[in-house]
This record gives structure tokens, C-alpha cells and sequence, in this order.
């Protein structure tokens, strides 16, 4: 916050989302994340603990309220079925021979209303001697096969043994084809049945059994009502027993009943258990088919509820409700919601209080910022090296910093409170007779911006003296001027080195005469304007001769002192309005201006008499200096400065061709000068073939003499360069390769010819030219490249030429003149397989000597020695000897110039390895060459 | 030939070996697609009206269990025992090119001349319905053979005529029963006169072949204290027009039938349901088809009926219904 502006303390409400954050984070002492992150500590428990309690108890009331509903639903059914049982009762002592015609249309109705009675009917309640008697009842009711019956083990009906006493099943509906077989099932023939009948019948009861095994359906509960003969119920439980005719029975199957329910049931696990007298019977189960998600379920015990019914007998029927207990989808949604709202509250409201108190920390840390930057300000003003005035609208100086105290040679106390105008008066450095007057600037400054000006305080001295003015208003809140800032800037250091380095850009540090910038410039104002005026000129380029040698012998500094040495005695001999300027090392050029050819010629006369006679020293040494001197004569028909320097240079070359210390004026029609011109063009030539690709690779072919092979057969060919001139003319190599080395162009020209030939032999390597080795020449110059191996090896991995099909070939004079670096290059160009082959050997005189040292896999003996070989038997000797030289050292041999079928068979006599010349094969363009291969069908 | 040349390449062993599987396959869609075929084979024909409400009803209830596959015997057309057993024959060589799951059949023709000589105790379940008040004489229960028996409500109907005549008459109790020369009604009168000897009653039978008959035994039925009509199916020459009118012309004595199509020509009916029949018929079809077998599902009777009172012909009559049937009796038109 300290580090900010006043000006940004008002830019709050732009400042991003993230940067106000930041701000008051900053701001947010460590007690107040203790307090805020205790607040989040505890009350998002509480809300955990509270949203626990909240729905628990919720679903302990909803499950209340369901279980009360249920038990609500099951007491109606439970009463339904008891009215059914009530109902049949009555029917039967109003129609006691009730027929299964009338208890099929009375039970219709029920069983509509009842869907979970599934089955009711009548048990008739009969000894053993009244058999015959149910038999003969039941055949006249259309029963024509009844007979008691009971379940065997497998669950079929049999005929129920003699028993005392039976239950049998009489009356039945619905009747179905299915259930038809029940009627004449003896109840009795369950176990306890027997009891249970007997003693409702003595209790007058009625009894709920679970009927599990082989009774139709499954989750059955059978009640048992029983009936009495006569009109009046007995009291006595034996007189009931005796009177009982048997009773009606009603089967409820449990999963219809609790299926019939409000859906609510399906919330809950089932439980269905008769409890009778203390032994629990299970008859029916069912899982939750409607349960919610429930989460932390471990956390709540399964809530149970208990509903009972009690028949009049000692039978109770108990449904257990399960409800297990857990966070709902929602109890969880709600609390996540009540946890994220109390901390986005607790955040809002921390960023509440924070913001406040970034606030209040913002407004104090700005005052003191204000006071800060006053102080700052002030402290800038005190320490500028300008001189800084303020004033008022009424031109009186406010504020005055000490440079401008010093400046302006007086106080603060002095200064402050005085019109500007007392203090000081400006002038325009340019119009020093003129008073700058400050208040018209100042009154200009809406139209001129910030103007400035470089002014001299009236009454300075000194011709240096400079001061730039700056003037600036200050506006108030209103956008009045409520000032101006006056800033004097002493300029006079700078201008001081502006000149300096004006100075040293057109003048020769050493000599102190122009420089060659200067004489470029000068020479070419001149030619420019003899187009408007009729005036000649002379230019004189001077080349000392032998000024090396000074500085080899003693040193560069007495080379310096030659140079000014001679620029001064120079200077003497021309006249003032002449330039003379060092334009080299040891060149000089001279511009005689406006001179005609004789007087120009006289005064190069005169220096090149100069210097017949100059003669510099240094202690014991003493130096005759001579120059070459070109003289160019400048007149309108000049077209432009590089036309004029290169006659010039063209001319002094001519003076040094001459034996140097000469005086050689330029002339086109002089020989050595069109022979020096013509040499001149060639580097343009060349430079732009190089640039443009007008060179041109061809392939001279090299056959294979050793071994008795067929000396037609081409297995190797050597590129050579070749040029066409704008006619379509061939150059001859030595034309190009004269002015490349003149020119330092053979390392460009080397390198364009391995970059093309390794391409070329790439190209090949699909046709019959990927059978054959090439050779390349390299140049002395290129020779003395330490960067040509790395190219070498660089362009052969680009064009993925296998090293040893290429031959490189160094001449034995460019082996020998960069001996050390030559004997470097060749081992390198040996270490990456290619081979190494010394051309034109011979020609030089101490070759033998140089061959031991040179590690070389071929010679190619010079055409001087092939040529007359069959004639001359000196030659013959000559390769002879460096045939058997070669071979000694396993060098193999080529022999060049072979043009007749003689010099083949002097070669074979002789036992050389390779031939090559017209005889053989001219140099032909690739395509030629390499198709003269395929159609030769001696070609390997 | 050579043992070798007549095994089979490798080639034609695959191809067997799949177009068998095929065949397994084919069979197996085929059982799985079968749907079962109930053989109904009725007594008589189309436009009897007992028979076609045991039709109608069974038709119903079956919906689509199964297909239904009619044959009917039209007994009571036969003019001799041969022409019944040819019925009985026919619907045999039917039931085979038919192959049904199970085999329905309605009233007693059936049971006689086609399920006792050929489907009893064969592979075939067999349901019966509408035959008249026992299965003795056809041997039923058989293990391939359950149905329903047709009753009809005589004692009660017998009790409330007494009751009726009671009051219009102080002495006599000669019954008559007037009805059909045919299988069914010659075992309804058997019935009939058993009930009727239990509570001490005389009775007679007029049995009659054709319409000129009956209506000379109506007229001499009056004479009787009761008329019990039986059936007019297999009366050859009815005409219900000419029967309506005859029992306008000649009713004096109370009469009593059984059949609800009797009613134009009876004062009081208590009349058997034919839907009953039907609908037990399919039931117990469904349950065979299902898997139960005939011999657990025992013989029921017919349980419902209906009371019916002509006005036109009690009213001619002058004699006066008790409270409980005239408000218990449906009033026919």
C-alpha cells in the first residue's frame, strides 16, 4: 500500500475483483482468520449436529404418522374381515341349511368389496359316526365325490383316516377349478387345529392361524368363527362344544391385505407374526420397496414399530414395521446448503469488516502517502540537475529548486515571492539581441503545447553557454491555470559533445585530416553539382608503398606518427579549398577542386615529386616512402562516385602494376586500364553467379587401367566448373578461377561447387551414376579454410552420399603453399573415408619431398607429362618415377591429358591406374555424361 | 462297396450336424409359439338355446387361452341311436386331425356317444359341462375327465308350487310332467319323479316327439294340480307362436318349468343358468391346459339360478303369489 500513488488512492473502485482481494487479504490480521475460521469450526458442527436432530426426528414423526395410517388401513381390513366372519354368522342362524347356491351369491359381494379374503367358507363340526351323514348332505348339494380329506407329505390330498372327530370343509367360494379338491378338507387334520377349533368353539371365539405348508397361496392367515345350533348361543362352554355345528372361516392372505394399504407400507420392512400363546409364528416377509436414499445410515438405529391385534383367542396377530433411519437425499441437500450459506455469509461478512478496515487503513496510509510524495517531490526537486522554477498565474516565482539557485547566481529566500522578470532575462541562443519574452511564451502555451527553447541568460558569457527552456502549466481543479513550471536544462555539455562526434565522424583521429566518410561525401556533393555548373576536378588516390613495412619494423604507433607526419607535409603542398582525407590504412585521396587537367596533373606532379623525397625517421631508422599514385579526372560526364573511386583505384593499381612509386593517370583507352577494368567486372560476375546459380557442373569421365581391366570402362567421373557468359559463351576455368583468387572468391565458389556436386551425385544414385565415384576440386585458397571439413561433412550427411565414392582433389601447388593446414584438411577428409587426390603433380619442383609428408591416395600426374609420352621419353621416365613413387607409398595413379590410344598403351606399359582426357571423354553436362554410361554397354 | 466311400466327408458331417441343430432350433420355437387348442364339441346345434349359451359363455371365458375349435353333434336331429354314434364317430375323427390340449364338451349326447367310446381314459383331458344330474352311466369321474353337472332347482321350485296351490286347491297332488322324448329330458323326469316321490307326490310323464303332441298334452295336463314343462328342444315341428297361444288358450293348472326359454308357455320358472356351465367349462379348460390334471378337479354342480313369473299366464290362472315371490321373482315381459 505505501509504495502506491496519491492518484491511485482514488482509483479503488476500478481496481479488480482479485486485486481488492489481495488488498484485504493484506489487511487481514492473523487473529481475525482465527476468529473467522473458529466461527466456521463450530457452527458448521452445530449445523451437522442440528440438521442430525432435525431429521431424525423427522422421520420419526413421518414415520409415526405412516405407521398410525398403516395401522389405521390393517384395523379396517382386520375389522372387514371380522364383520365378514360376523356376517356369515348371521346368515347362518337365519338360514342354517344355507346352500352353496345363496353362500355363493352372499360371499360374492364380500369377496368383491375384500379383495384380500381371497377365500371364505364353512367348516362343519361333525363326530365320527356323522360321516355318512356329511357325505349324503354334500352329494345332494351337487358334491358327488366329497370325502374327507387331509394333506399327505407332498401336499395332494388323501382321504383322512378314522379320526373321532373331524373339521371338514364344506362350504367354499370362490369355487375354482383349482381350489374345487378343498371341499371335505378335514381342518382338523393340522396339527393344534383340532385344539384351536374346539376351544373357540368352547370360548366362542375366534381364532387367527398361519396356514403355511400345502394351503393354497402363501402368506395366508386363516380365522376360525364358530356357529351354534339353535336360535340361542349357549353360555356353558360345554354346551357350546355340543352345540357347535362347526363355523365359518375367512383367509386373508397378508400380502394382498398390506398391497391394498396406502402406499406408505412400502416404506417400511414388513414383519407378519402370529404370536400364539407366546410363540411367534412368521408368516409373512417383505423388504421396503419405496425407501429414499439414505446416507449415514450406520449413525441411526432401524426404527421398529409394533401393531397388534388380538383375537378373541389367545392368537394375536403382530405386523412389525421396520423403518430404517438415515439422512435423506434432502436433510443432506438441505444441510450442504445451510453449511455453503453460513459461510458465504461468514465470507460476505468477513469481507465486510475487512473492507471496512482496508478502508480506513487505505485513507490513513494515503495521507500518509500524500506526505510522502511531497517529500519525495520535494527531495527530486532538491536533487535535479535542472534547474526547475515554479510560478504563479502572475508570473511570480513560487518555488525554486538549488540548481536553479545556482544557475541563476542567487538565493532561495532571495527568489521565491519575485517576479520571474527580476530574477531573470533569457535571450534566443539564435537571436541574442532579443529578450525571450516569458510571459507571451507562456500566454502561447495552449496553442504551442510544451514548447521549448534554448536560450542564454542574459548577461552569461561564454559561447557554450546553453540552457534548454521547457515551460508546462498547471491547471486546478476548475481547469484554470493556477501555474507554470519553468525547467532550464544546461545543454551546453551536450552540445559540446555533439560537435565532438560530428568531428569524429568526418575526421581521421590519427591524422586529423577527413576521414574517408567525409572524402566519400565530399566527392560526391562535388559530382552531384557538375551537372549544374560547368566545373572539373581531380581526384588523386594515393597507396603507400611499403608502409607495412614501417609498422613490422617498428611498431603501429610510429606507423601513426608517419601518417601524421606526412598528412602535415601533405597539407602544405595543396591548396585550402583541396581535400585531402585518409580513406585506408596507408590510402590517401586528394580532391583538387576546380582544377582543369593541367593544373590538377601539376599538383599530383608535385606530390608524386614529394614523395621521391620524403624520407621519415625514427631513431635509428629511416624510412623511404614512395606512393602509388592514380590521378581521375572529374567533369560532367562522370555518372556517379563509385564510377570515379573505381577509376581511381583502377589507376593507382595500374601505378602499382607499374613497379609502384608512379603516377598514373586514368584512361579508358590505356590496356592495363581496360585489363584492370576487365578484372574488376569479373568480381560482379562472379558474385552474381554465385548469387543467381549461373554456374554449371560437368562430368569428365576416369576409367580404371589397373588390373588389365578394359580401359573403356567409366567407373569414376571429375566435376568441373564450368560458366556461360550472357551470349551462351563457355568461360574458361582459368579465366574464373584468375579472377575468384584475385578477388577472394574461390572459398564462395569451392563451396557452391561441393554443395552442387554432392546434390548431383545424390540425384544420381537411382541410375547408373550410383555405381561411380566422383571427384571434386578444391582450391589453395579453400585449402587454408579450417571451416571446409565441417561443410564437407555437413553436405554429405544432407545429401546422404556415402563418403568413399568421392574423390577430393587439391592441387599440388595449394597443398604446398598452405602445407600445414592442407596436410589437417586431407587427414580429415581421409578420417570420413573419402579420398584424397593431389592434382596436377609434377608441375611443381619439389614434389617428391612434399608427397612423403602429404597422406594422399592419388596422384593425378600433370597432362605436361602425359601428352608427349609416347613420344618424348623423358616424360615417360618422369611418370614413370612418379608412378613407382606413388606406388611405393600406395598411392594410386592417374594419368590426365590421354588423347590417343599411344599414350594408353604407354600408361599400361607403364602400369598407371586411371586415365583420363579427350581420349577418353570430353567434360560433358551431367545428363550427357552419365547417359553416355548407360548406353555404353561396356559400362560396369 | 468300400467301407471308406460311404462315410461321409468332413464337410457333409458339419452340414448334418448344423441342419440338425436347426431343426432342435425350429422345434423349439415352434413348442415355445404353440398355442393350445381346446376341441368344443356340442351336443346340439346352432340355435338351441341352452347350447348356445353354453357356447356364448365359454367363448368368453376362454377368450384367448386357447383357440377354440366347434364341433357339433346336432342330436337332436337324430332320428336314431345310429345317427348319434355316427356324430359321436365324426367328432372323434375331428378331435384327432384337430390333436386339441383339451377337449370341452356340452349336455348329455356328448358324454354318451362321443367321450365315453373314445376319449375317456385317453391322453386327452376332458372337460364336460350341461350334462343332466349324474355321470354314472358315463362312467365319470374318469382320470382324464372332470366338468360340471347340470341341476335344476326342483325341490325348491316344488316346495313353492305347493305353496301356491295350497291356497287354490284343498286336495290333490298329481303332477305331470310335460317334455321332450330325448336323452336329456327322459333323465330331467327320472330326476324329477324321485324329487317329487320324496315329498310325497304323484307324478306322470308326457314325453312327446313332436309339436301336435305337446299341444294335445298341455291340454291334458290340465288336469293335473301341477305341469312341470320340460324341454321342447327335440320336439319336432314347435312353434313357438302356436305353444304361446295353446298356453293362453288351455292354462288352468299352475305350471312349473325349469328352462328359461320355457317361460312363454309357464307361470312360474325356476330356471338354470347356461353361462354357469360355460364358465366353469373354461375355467377348468385353463387349468388343464395349465397343468392340473382332471383327476384333482372334482365334479361340481351348478349353483345359480333364477325365478321368474309370467303375469299374463299367472293372472289367467287366478291364483294369488306370495309376498316373497312376487317380490323376489323377475317378472317375464
Amino acid at each position: 500500500m505505501h509504495d502506491k500513488s496519491p492518484g491511485a488512492m482514488n482509483t479503488h473502485s476500478r481496481q479488480s475483483k482479485p486485486q481488492l482481494l489481495s488488498k484485504l487479504l493484506k489487511h487481514t490480521h492473523r487473529s481475525q482468520w482465527i476468529g473467522i475460521t473458529l466461527f466456521v469450526l463450530i457452527t458448521i458442527p452445530a449445523i451437522i449436529f442440528n440438521a442430525h436432530w432435525i431429521n431424525y426426528e423427522d422421520l420419526e414423526n413421518q414415520a409415526q404418522v405412516e405407521v398410525t395410517t398403516i395401522a389405521h388401513d390393517v384395523s379396517e381390513r382386520i375389522g372387514a374381515m371380522q364383520t365378514v366372519l360376523a356376517s356369515l354368522e348371521g346368515l347362518y342362524y337365519i338360514s342354517p341349511d344355507l346352500g352353496k347356491g345363496e353362500f355363493q351369491i352372499f360371499s360374492k359381494n364380500l369377496l368383491v368389496n375384500s379383495p384380500y379374503i381371497t377365500m371364505l367358507g364353512k367348516y362343519e363340526s361333525i363326530a365320527r359316526h356323522d360321516r355318512q351323514d356329511i357325505k349324503k348332505r354334500m352329494s345332494d348339494q351337487g358334491h358327488y365325490e366329497f370325502n374327507l380329506k387331509e394333506f399327505d407329505s407332498q401336499g395332494n390330498l388323501k382321504l383322512r383316516g378314522d379320526r373321532a372327530h373331524y373339521y371338514p370343509l364344506s362350504l367354499l367360494e370362490p369355487q375354482l377349478p383349482s381350489n374345487l379338491a378343498l371341499i371335505g378338507f378335514d381342518f382338523g387334520s393340522i396339527s393344534g387345529m383340532a385344539e384351536t377349533l374346539e376351544s373357540v368353539a368352547q370360548e366362542k371365539s375366534m381364532a387367527l392361524v398361519a396356514f403355511q405348508d400345502h394351503w393354497p397361496g402363501a402368506a395366508n392367515i386363516v380365522a376360525f368363527k364358530p356357529v351354534y345350533r339353535g336360535k340361542q348361543t349357549p353360555d356353558s362352554g360345554n354346551s357350546l362344544l355340543r352345540q357347535t355345528t362347526g363355523g365359518f372361516w375367512v383367509n386373508l392372505n397378508i400380502s394382498q391385505l398390506l398391497d391394498g394399504i396406502s402406499n406408505l407400507a412400502n416404506n417400511f420392512n414388513i414383519k407378519v407374526e402370529i404370536n400364539h400363546d407366546g410363540d411367534l409364528i412368521p408368516v409373512y416377509v417383505r423388504a421396503a420397496t419405496n425407501l429414499p436414499k439414505l446416507y449415514f445410515s450406520s449413525l441411526y438405529p432401524t426404527r421398529v414399530f409394533e401393531q397388534k391385534w388380538n383375537s378373541t383367542d389367545s392368537a394375536e396377530l403382530v405386523i412389525k414395521l421396520e423403518k430404517p433411519m438415515g439422512f435423506t437425499e434432502q436433510a443432506i441437500a438441505l444441510t450442504a446448503f445451510a453449511i455453503v450459506t453460513t459461510i458465504f455469509v461468514a465470507t460476505l461478512f468477513s469481507i465486510h469488516v475487512l473492507s471496512q478496515q482496508a478502508s480506513l487503513a487505505e485513507k490513513i496510509a494515503g495521507k500518509q502517502n500524500l506526505i510522502d510524495e511531497r517529500e519525495k517531490a520535494q527531495t527530486t526537486l532538491n536533487t535535479v540537475k535542472d534547474a526547475i522554477i515554479t510560478l504563479d498565474p502572475a508570473l511570480t516565482i513560487v518555488q525554486i529548486n538549488p540548481a536553479a539557485v545556482v544557475l541563476l547566481n542567487t538565493t532561495r529566500s532571495l527568489a521565491v515571492g519575485q517576479p520571474l522578470s527580476n530574477l531573470v532575462q533569457l535571450q534566443i541562443e539564435t537571436e541574442k539581441a532579443t529578450i525571450l519574452d516569458i510571459g507571451q511564451v507562456l500566454a502561447d502555451l495552449e496553442y504551442d503545447g510544451n514548447p521549448e527553447y534554448n536560450v542564454v541568460p542574459v548577461g552569461q558569457s561564454g559561447d557554450d553557454f546553453v540552457l534548454r527552456l521547457s515551460v508546462s502549466s498547471s491547471q486546478n481543479q476548475d481547469g484554470k491555470t493556477s501555474g507554470y513550471v519553468l525547467v532550464l536544462r544546461d545543454i551546453s555539455h551536450e552540445r559540446r559533445m555533439s560537435k565532438k562526434l560530428a568531428y569524429q565522424a568526418n575526421f581521421d583521429a590519427v591524422t586529423d585530416c577527413t576521414n574517408r566518410h567525409y572524402f566519400e561525401q565530399k566527392l560526391e556533393s562535388l559530382i552531384s553539382e557538375l551537372r549544374v555548373n560547368d566545373r572539373t576536378h581531380a581526384l588523386c588516390y594515393m597507396d603507400l608503398d611499403q608502409f607495412k613495412v614501417v609498422n613490422d619494423t617498428c611498431g603501429h604507433h610510429v606507423g601513426d606518427e608517419l601518417l601524421k607526419d606526412l598528412t602535415k607535409k601533405l597539407k602544405l603542398l595543396i591548396r585550402d579549398a583541396d581535400v585531402l582525407s585518409r580513406i585506408g590504412g596507408d590510402e590517401f585521396g586528394l580532391i583538387l577542386i576546380n582544377v582543369n587537367q593541367e593544373q590538377a596533373l601539376s599538383l599530383c606532379d608535385r606530390i608524386y615529386q614529394f614523395f621521391q623525397s620524403f624520407v621519415f625517421s625514427h631513431e635509428e631508422f629511416a624510412f623511404s616512402i614512395t606512393a602509388s599514385i592514380g590521378v581521375v579526372f572529374i567533369d560532367n560526364t562522370c555518372a556517379n562516385t563509385n564510377d570515379v573511386l573505381a577509376a581511381a583505384d583502377i589507376a593507382c593499381y595500374s601505378a602499382k602494376d607499374s613497379g609502384r612509386n608512379c603516377l598514373s593517370v586514368y584512361s579508358e583507352s590505356d590496356e592495363r586500364m581496360t585489363e584492370r577494368s576487365v578484372d574488376l567486372s569479373w568480381l560482379s560476375r562472379l558474385q552474381t553467379a554465385l548469387q543467381t546459380d549461373q554456374f554449371c557442373l560437368y562430368l569428365q569421365p576416369v576409367v580404371s587401367l589397373s588390373s588389365g581391366m578394359n580401359p573403356q570402362h567409366i567407373t569414376h567421373f571429375e566435376f568441373l566448373l564450368r560458366l556461360r557468359d550472357d551470349d551462351g559463351n563457355e568461360v574458361t576455368p582459368k579465366q574464373i578461377i584468375q579472377a575468384a583468387e584475385r578477388y577472394d572468391l574461390m572459398r564462395d565458389i569451392d563451396k557452391w561447387v561441393i554443395k552442387n556436386a554432392l546434390r548431383t551425385v545424390a540425384e544420381l544414385n537411382s541410375g547408373p551414376g550410383g555405381r561411380c565415384s566422383f571427384s571434386i576440386n578444391i582450391s589453395g585458397q579453400s585449402a587454408a579454410d579450417r571451416g571446409l571439413k565441417s561443410f564437407i561433412e555437413k553436405q554429405m550427411k544432407l545429401n546422404q552420399i556415402d563418403p568413399s565414392r568421392i574423390w577430393f582433389e587439391l592441387t599440388e601447388t595449394a597443398a604446398i603453399s598452405h602445407f600445414s593446414v592442407a596436410v589437417d584438411l586431407i587427414t580429415s577428409i581421409r578420417s570420413f573415408g573419402s579420398k584424397v587426390a593431389l592434382d596436377d603433380f609434377g608441375s611443381g619442383l619439389s614434389s617428391f619431398g612434399y608427397l612423403k609428408n602429404l597422406p594422399v591416395d592419388l596422384i593425378k600426374i600433370d597432362g605436361q607429362f602425359i601428352k608427349e609420352i609416347a613420344n618424348n621419353p623423358i616424360d615417360r621416365q618422369m611418370v614413370k618415377a612418379i608412378h613407382q613413387v606413388g606406388q611405393s607409398m600406395n598411392i594410386l595413379s592417374v594419368a590426365e591429358f590421354v588423347e590417343d590410344q599411344e599414350t594408353i598403351d604407354e600408361l599400361l606399359k607403364i602400369g598407371i591406374d586411371f586415365a583420363q582426357g579427350y581420349f577418353i571423354g570430353k567434360p560433358q553436362n551431367v545428363r550427357d555424361a552419365i547417359a553416355q554410361i548407360s548406353k555404353n554397354p561396356k559400362a560396369a | 462297396m468300400r467301407r471308406d466311400s460311404m462315410a461321409l466327408p468332413n464337410y457333409a458331417r458339419f452340414g448334418v450336424l448344423i441342419l440338425t441343430l436347426c431343426i432342435l432350433y425350429m422345434a423349439k420355437v415352434a413348442a415355445d409359439t404353440h398355442h393350445p387348442i381346446c376341441f368344443y364339441v356340442s351336443s346340439n346345434h346352432k340355435g338351441d338355446t341352452w347350447s348356445d349359451g353354453i357356447e356364448l359363455s365359454l367363448r368368453n371365458a376362454i377368450a384367448n387361452k386357447c383357440t377354440l375349435v366347434q364341433h357339433d353333434m346336432d342330436s337332436l336331429h337324430h332320428e336314431s341311436r345310429q345317427d348319434a354314434e355316427l356324430a359321436g364317430r365324426a367328432a372323434f375323427e375331428m378331435m384327432k386331425t384337430v390333436e386339441p390340449d383339451v377337449v370341452i364338451t356340452s349336455d348329455d349326447a356328448a358324454a354318451k356317444y362321443f367321450i365315453m367310446p373314445y376319449v375317456k381314459n385317453s391322453d386327452v383331458p376332458v372337460v364336460f359341462s350341461g350334462i343332466n344330474w349324474s355321470v354314472e352311466e358315463y362312467g365319470f369321474p374318469a382320470d382324464n375327465v372332470t366338468g360340471i353337472i347340470e341341476v335344476a332347482p326342483i325341490k325348491p321350485m316344488l316346495l313353492e308350487a305347493l305353496k301356491l296351490i295350497g291356497k287354490q286347491r284343498s286336495a290333490g297332488n298329481r303332477i305331470v310332467y310335460l317334455g321332450a322324448d330325448s336323452l336329456n329330458d327322459i333323465k330331467n323326469f327320472n330326476v324329477f319323479q324321485d324329487t317329487a316321490r320324496q315329498m310325497g307326490l304323484v307324478s306322470d310323464a308326457i314325453l312327446v316327439s313332436d309339436f301336435d303332441t305337446w299341444q294335445y298334452g298341455f291340454e291334458l295336463s290340465q288336469e293335473y294340480d301341477l305341469i312341470i314343462l320340460g324341454d321342447n328342444a327335440g320336439i319336432h315341428g314347435w312353434n313357438n307362436r302356436q305353444a304361446t297361444e295353446t298356453a293362453r288358450r288351455f292354462s288352468k293348472t299352475l305350471s312349473l318349468t325349469n328352462n328359461y326359454w320355457m317361460m312363454p308357455y309357464t307361470a312360474i320358472g325356476y330356471t338354470k343358468i347356461a353361462a354357469e356351465q360355460g364358465e366353469w367349462a373354461a375355467a377348468t379348460a385353463v387349468a388343464l391346459i395349465e397343468g392340473m390334471r382332471a383327476a384333482d378337479i372334482p365334479l361340481t354342480t351348478n349353483t345359480r339360478w333364477d325365478i321368474w313369473v309370467n303375469n299374463t299366464l299367472s293372472a289367467a290362472m287366478q291364483f294369488e303369489l306370495s309376498q316373497e315371490l312376487k317380490h323376489t321373482a323377475k317378472m317375464y315381459r
